[in-house]
């Protein structure tokens, strides 16, 4: 049913003056221009304390911290002696929304389930990210918590995973331990974090996130398909 | 003869390469740093010389040899020499208004005077004006020599908004000219100089302030900034400056902000005392209550100069302030504004001022 609000856009005098509400706005912003120029003049000659003059993290070197249940890069777990979890039961493949998975199942005669993937692959080109694979996945092999979500590169090859990517444990990039040289959880509530439950201030290791980088944009000979290039 | 060419080759250069130039190619940075403070961002600091970063400073020269090293187009159904020159016009109008800015007070060298002024025009006055409005020429050339449609709508925009604000413009300031009796900008500064009461200096604003309320908005109009960006509204419309980039789109850009460097100087000559500082006199200070403070006169002319850039600096970035505060007009209510609201107002500032001046 809709409901009809009604506004009164009459000018009052102030607004009609042009002046007053000019003047009013511009206190807002000349406020917030020298309490932020107070701050940063105070971290500049030495002064840590207070609050930072701005809510900017500087991204490549600061990561924004990620909710625990964020969906990202996927990956499989393993059992204990190092084989996947996962029995090729192609459930994952089925509920798959975009076709991005595809598994090549094998005889397996070492282990109980007898079965295991031959290859794995997962397309990040087509995958939306929803989440369904690791919901139909009865054996919980398949995750997305590895919080890899800087997946850029100039290859379409690149982006296609395979199970030696799938099963490496990578640590996972989370933000940095500190921001401007404070403890990162003293500073996040500034920044409107208030909720600090689903913050992993996990160290970020800048050398892994560089050779990351470098794998994608190089590609990896280990991933690419024969036959293209 | 010579002596005074090579005077005035001097003075301009440096008050163009010393004053405009630096402070037109700084603002660019400070638009940038000054917006995102207020809007509590870092803002540019990645341009960096072998690490060094200096709070984003190197951005202005990223910016220049990126827009510079960009292909020079022309459009091929454009008005070649007019699309050439347009940019320019407007450079040209911006740079030349400074050059009756009395930015100090007559400095003598060896018994000779010598007005810290380019040119020392009897219609100074008139001149900024007639400059002024040369301004709205590089929008026409642009938007009609790009024979693009989109590129003509932001020109039109903008003729019609630079024209019905030039009214304004000029009423406000006769307000000024009546109070001080001249159309020299020397003779202006330095009527407001004296002081009401020995306390209240006779600034334009105090003297004319509704001729100040009227003088400022129509003035950033002229200078095509927010909340009067009608002709470019960069943001969503598209205006005149449509079919250009590389170097000549730079020059409009750096048109614009000489344009706010000549409004900062103005609104201080006219309305702030230009150099003048409050209660400053040839030997030093002299306050309401008797009290004197001998200065030396190398102190008083420093201290003159430095009140004139402080100033200038303050309106610079009052003009950043009011920019990436107030969202822009709609078309209609711009010109409703101008012919309607401003254009009475300044001509009852006149009347009223010629009456208070006569009797």
């Amino acid at each position: 049913m809709a409901r009809f609000v009604r506004v009164d856009r009459q000018a009052t005098l102030k607004t009609a003056l042009y002046y007053p509400a000019v003047w009013t706005g511009l206190w807002i912003t000349a406020r917030h221009f020298f309490v932020n120029m107070g701050r940063h003049t105070l971290h500049a000659i030495g002064l840590k304390g207070g609050k930072p003059g701005s809510t900017t993290l500087q991204y490549p070197e600061v990561m924004r911290p990620l909710p625990r249940v964020l969906r990202s890069k996927h990956r499989i777990k393993v059992h204990e002696d190092g084989r996947p979890k996962c029995t090729a039961c192609m459930l994952c493949e089925t509920a798959c929304p975009d076709f991005c998975i595809s598994i090549t199942p094998m005889e397996h005669d070492g282990s109980p389930e007898e079965k295991a993937p031959a290859e794995f692959r997962i397309d990040l080109d087509r995958c939306c990210f929803c989440g369904f694979c690791v919901e139909a996945c009865p054996k919980d092999a398949i995750y997305m918590d590895t919080q890899i979500m800087e997946i850029s590169s100039d290859r379409r090859e690149n982006f296609i995973l395979r199970l030696p990517e799938l099963l490496d444990p990578k640590p996972l990039i989370c933000t940095g331990p500190e921001f401007r040289g404070k403890p990162v959880e003293k500073v996040l509530p500034h920044l409107g974090w208030r909720n600090l439950d689903h913050v992993t201030p996990v160290k970020v290791d800048l050398r892994y996130r560089e050779e990351q980088l470098a794998r994608l944009h190089a590609g990896n000979p280990a991933t690419r398909p024969a036959g293209l290039e | 003869m010579l002596f005074e060419i090579l005077l005035a080759l001097v003075k301009v250069v440096v008050i163009l390469l010393g004053v405009i130039l630096p402070l037109a190619a700084l603002l660019t940075w400070a638009e940038r740093k000054q917006s995102a403070v207020m809007q509590d961002r870092i803002g540019a600091n990645r341009a960096d010389i072998l690490g060094l970063r200096v709070w984003g400073l190197f951005n202005i020269l990223a910016d220049g040899i990126k827009s510079f090293s960009k292909e020079d187009w022309v459009p091929p159904f454009a008005n070649r020499f007019l699309f050439n020159i347009a940019p320019f016009v407007g450079l040209f109008a911006a740079m030349v208004t400074f050059a009756v800015i009395p930015f100090g007070p007559p400095l003598t060298i060896g018994g000779r005077e010598i007005a810290l002024q380019v040119a020392d025009l009897n219609v100074g006055f008139l001149y900024i004006l007639a400059f002024g409005s040369m301004g709205v020429y590089s929008v026409v050339l642009a938007g009609w020599a790009s024979n693009n449609k989109f590129a003509q709508l932001g020109a039109m925009r903008g003729i019609s908004q630079m024209i019905s604000y030039e009214v304004v413009l000029g009423l406000s300031l006769v307000g000024v000219v009546l109070v001080t009796g001249s159309v020299r900008l020397p003779e202006i500064v330095a009527a407001q100089g004296q002081h009401w009461f020995g306390w209240i200096p006779k600034w334009g604003v105090f003297t004319q302030p509704l001729a100040f309320l009227l003088f400022l908005p129509a003035a950033i109009a002229e200078t095509k900034r927010v909340p009067f960006d009608i002709p470019e509204g960069e943001s969503e419309i598209i205006g005149y400056n449509l079919e250009y980039s590389g170097a000549k789109f730079a020059l409009f850009l750096l048109g614009e902000f000489m344009e706010i460097v000549v409004l900062g100087a103005l609104v201080t000559t006219l309305f702030f005392g230009g150099w003048q500082v409050p209660w400053l006199a040839d030997s030093g200070f002299v306050f309401g209550n008797g009290a004197t403070l001998e200065l030396a006169p190398l102190v008083v002319f420093i201290l003159r100069i430095g009140s004139f850039l402080l100033k200038l600096l303050f309106f610079c970035w009052l003009q950043l302030l009011i920019r990436w505060t107030l969202p822009r007009f709609r078309f209609d209510h711009l010109l409703r504004l101008g012919w309607k609201e401003m254009l009475p107002l300044a001509l009852l500032n006149v009347v009223v001022t010629a009456f208070v001046m006569l009797s």
